[in-house]
């Protein structure tokens, strides 16, 4: 309590008690004081509203700090000049006293946030700061408040010097901000910036003019009414702050900030109309109203017009900018598909398209890193095929010493995060390092990795073919895979199908190439094989044509000496021994002939063309010829030789002494194997299409009742060294089995064909023999 | 903001929270007010209302 004097005196200045500390008789002009409540309250929710919209914009920040304490400021002079109480107008006083600066600082770093987007420097922030520091530290003494004046009921106080010094640097600080106006509208680009620039400096003085100047002369004359006129620009600049907030930054609010911008400005102006003491001002007032509220009502639907454009704008812009990130991100996938087709080309070799792979992917969707794991089932492992990091990850781990790349995933099954992607084919994510490395790796190391490395979220995908898992692709992601957009979570769904696709193309290739190897090793050893077989096979048949050439000589000589012992050239033989030596000649004859055989045969299979042909040669004497020749053995073996001969002869081009060879060793053949019965030649005569080019051709046939051909043995009579059967070893002691075979390659060498055919064993056989007509 | 501007304002607001708490216990707790009263003055003042 004030002692009795002061209290004496407070009594007789009948102030009025004030309600909620701003309600009383005691203001000056009661609709001008309270009017600035509205303006309060709109100033307020302005700054709150902004905020909200564009809260992660600094300048709106310093916005809603400048209202803030313009809120402070009014209410605290509301508070001056309701109350009644010397206490409250004390502490209130000092309020309004550290309020006033800073509000200048803070207009300071709003200008600098929202025409430079920069905040103030620290250098610059230690200044301004370090000017409102005695003012902060002094407010509580004489330095700012001196004394309550009771010397008038005015309710006022005696300001310190430190009122003074807050003017000063109020005037600093305004010189600050012309200096930056001036070279920020120096610095702008376009005039629409400059315009921005203008117009928030001309509601940064109007408030700055307004505010101080009321608060000037209020200190310098002690007449503080005039300073209430100068709060009118609080509402101006917040308006004009709003505006300007609205019209570059935020669309959207533009209406409810002009709204408030109108109402606040007629109700300023309508408490004007009671002030008693400056009548003539309701004169000019009074329309002014009326004006405003017109403009207002046109403003507020201008306003609405114009933003619904910009709405319709920005909505159509917004669309615009979604088409154009998808086209993006699809252009960006494409190239990153086009990318990872070019390393499968280009990489052959599964490790080292894996390890492309990784690294095409890291540094397209700056990962952390990426694992491509190849899964074995048997082991229930994922074993790493190739890993690549960022160079952030690649230093932690260097730090923590360890790989990441080495480390095989064992129990596949048991690990939760794996479990899914291989056994249920979906694609899991974590947060959690320990869900993709536990047990793997020390707890210690994954709690050090989780600090040290920027690893937000694994995402680890099966990779697919024919509906089978082969392996894993291992992402690590610097954010969260909720913060990707459709587009990107379609992007890496794709190329993981390209790269499943690559990598399945690889692992074909290396098998492949594994076989092929093993194939031309296969190839070289059996065309070496046959080389050397060759190589065998020639000096084998080398070998028989000397034998056989070295043999025919002396077999000659003995035939020789043979014919001249039995024609008497070496005195007269007697009967045993003409006999001795004809026997002798028949086995020199059948050898010769052998020997010819065989002679003829490795000819044949040298390559050596043993037949001179001939045209014009005549078939059927040459049928004769061997008829005549074998019918004493048919006789003597008591089986007949029937040859049923034909009215025409045939001329064929042969060579005719080869051509008798062959076709005796067949008669002879179907002779030697007849025990009963016997044996019947057949020629036919067999016209050909002369359109196709052909010739006409003549077939001999060989029917005898003989011991048959085994099934099993017809298709090779011809074809190779023939094996005889033991029925036809019992039938005849003699017989190499080359004959047939001879007579197939003469035959054959003469264009022509032979043939066989047989019930089988015991059964008979015919045997054909085709040769083509010459009639030249 | 940076972290040496962010501490700046910290420690700012921290004076200035003690400064305001101590003038709202000088005057509205304590009421340690300095009365100025020219008697001559406030008089007049009553004879002119």
């Amino acid at each position: 309590m004030f002692d009795v004097n002061v209290s004496k005196f407070i009594e007789m200045c009948e102030w009025d008690t004030a309600r909620f500390l701003i309600f009383s008789d005691n203001v000056f002009g009661s609709l001008i004081y309270y009017s600035h409540l509205l303006p309060l309250i709109a100033s307020l929710i302005l700054a709150i509203f902004v905020f909200y919209k564009n809260s992660k914009t600094s300048a709106t920040r310093w916005l809603l700090i400048v209202s803030l304490l313009i809120s402070i400021w009014l209410f605290s002079d509301l508070v001056l000049w309701a109350t009644e109480k010397p206490s409250y107008v004390m502490f209130f006083w000092t309020i309004t006293i550290v309020t006033e600066p800073m509000i200048y600082v803070v207009v300071i770093s709003f200008l600098y946030t929202f025409l430079k987007d920069k905040d103030i420097s620290f250098l610059q922030r230690l200044v301004a700061y370090a000017l409102l520091l005695p003012i902060v530290i002094l407010l509580p003494t004489e330095f700012a408040i001196q004394s309550f004046n009771l010397s008038n009921c005015e309710r006022e106080v005696i300001e310190g010097p430190l009122v003074f010094y807050g003017y000063i640097i109020e005037t600093l600080f305004i010189l600050w901000i012309i200096i930056f106006a001036v070279r920020q509208f120096q610095k702008g680009i376009n005039k629409d910036e400059k315009r921005k620039i203008a117009l928030s400096l001309v509601g940064v003085f109007l408030f700055l003019a307004s505010f101080t100047l009321g608060n000037l002369i209020g200190s310098f004359t002690g007449n503080w009414e005039i300073g209430q006129y100068g709060l009118f620009g609080i509402p101006i600049f917040l308006g004009f702050l709003g505006y300007l907030i609205i019209r570059y930054r935020a669309f959207n609010i533009k209406v409810v900030g002009t709204q408030m911008l109108v109402a606040a400005m007629w109700i300023a102006l309508l408490s004007l109309l009671f002030i008693r003491t400056i009548e003539n001002v309701r004169i000019i007032i009074f329309p002014t109203l009326i004006l405003l509220l017109i403009t207002g009502v046109f403003l507020v639907r201008g306003v609405k017009k114009e933003v619904k454009q910009k709405e319709d704008l920005q909505n159509s812009a917004e669309e615009l900018y979604g088409k154009n990130f998808e086209i993006v991100v699809k252009n960006k996938t494409l190239s990153l598909l086009e990318r990872l087709y070019e390393t499968s080309i280009q990489k052959l070799e599964p490790e080292q398209m894996a390890k492309s792979i990784n690294d095409i992917i890291l540094e397209d969707l700056k990962l952390e890193f990426t694992g491509i794991y190849i899964f074995k089932k048997e082991s229930d492992t994922l074993i790493p095929l190739a890993f690549s990091k960022s160079e952030k990850l690649m230093k932690t781990l260097y730090k923590l010493g360890f790989l990441l790349s080495s480390i095989k995933i064992t129990d596949v099954s048991r690990r939760d995060f794996f479990r899914q992607t291989i056994y249920n084919q979906t694609y899991n994510t974590t947060n959690n390092l320990k869900e993709v490395w536990n047990g793997l790796i020390t707890f210690e190391h994954l709690e050090e990795m989780e600090k040290e490395s920027h690893i937000k979220t694994v995402l680890v995908n099966p990779l697919i073919i024919s509906g089978e898992v082969f392996g894993a692709l291992l992402l690590g992601f610097n954010r969260d895979y909720e913060t990707l957009n459709t587009f990107e979570k379609a992007s890496i769904r794709s190329f993981i199908n390209v790269i499943a696709l690559s990598l399945d193309k690889a692992y074909l290739y290396k098998n492949l190439q594994e076989s092929y190897e093993i194939t031309k090793r296969a190839y070289a050893v059996e065309k070496k094989a046959k080389e050397e077989l060759a190589n065998l096979d020639k000096t084998k048949n080398q070998f028989l044509l000397t034998v056989q050439h070295h043999l025919r000589t002396p077999l000659t000589s003995m035939m020789g000496y043979s014919d001249l012992l039995l024609k008497g050239n070496f005195g007269k033989q007697n009967k045993k021994t003409t006999e001795v030596i004809q026997r002798f000649k028949i086995s020199t004859q059948g050898l010769i002939k052998m020997v010819n055989d065989f002679l003829d045969i490795t000819q044949f299979q040298l390559g050596k063309s043993v037949i001179i042909t001939k045209p014009g040669v005549e078939l059927l004497p040459i049928l004769d010829e061997i008829v005549n020749e074998l019918t004493f053995k048919a006789g003597s073996k008591g089986i007949y030789l029937k040859f049923e001969k034909p009215t025409e002869n045939f001329k064929i081009k042969a060579d005719r002494e080869k051509l008798k060879a062959a076709i005796y060793n067949v008669f002879d053949n179907a002779v030697k194997y007849t025990e009963k019965g016997g044996v019947t030649i057949k020629i036919k005569n067999q016209i050909s299409n002369v359109k196709n080019g052909e010739n006409d051709k003549v077939i001999i046939g060989v029917k005898d009742t003989g011991i048959g051909i085994p099934k099993e043995k017809i298709n090779n009579i011809f074809n190779q060294i023939f094996e005889r059967t033991e029925e036809a070893k019992r039938v005849s002691s003699v017989g190499s089995g080359v004959g047939l075979y001879l007579s197939g390659q003469i035959i054959k060498s003469h264009n022509g064909k032979v043939w066989v055919e047989s019930e089988g064993e015991g059964k008979g056989s015919t045997f054909y023999i085709e040769l083509l007509i010459s009639n030249v | 903001m940076d972290k040496k501007s962010r501490t700046l304002v910290i420690v700012f607001i921290i004076i200035l929270f003690f400064s305001v708490a101590f003038s709202f216990y000088k005057y509205i707790i304590i009421k340690d007010i300095d009365f100025y009263i020219n008697e001559k003055e406030f008089y007049e003042f009553l004879l002119e209302e």
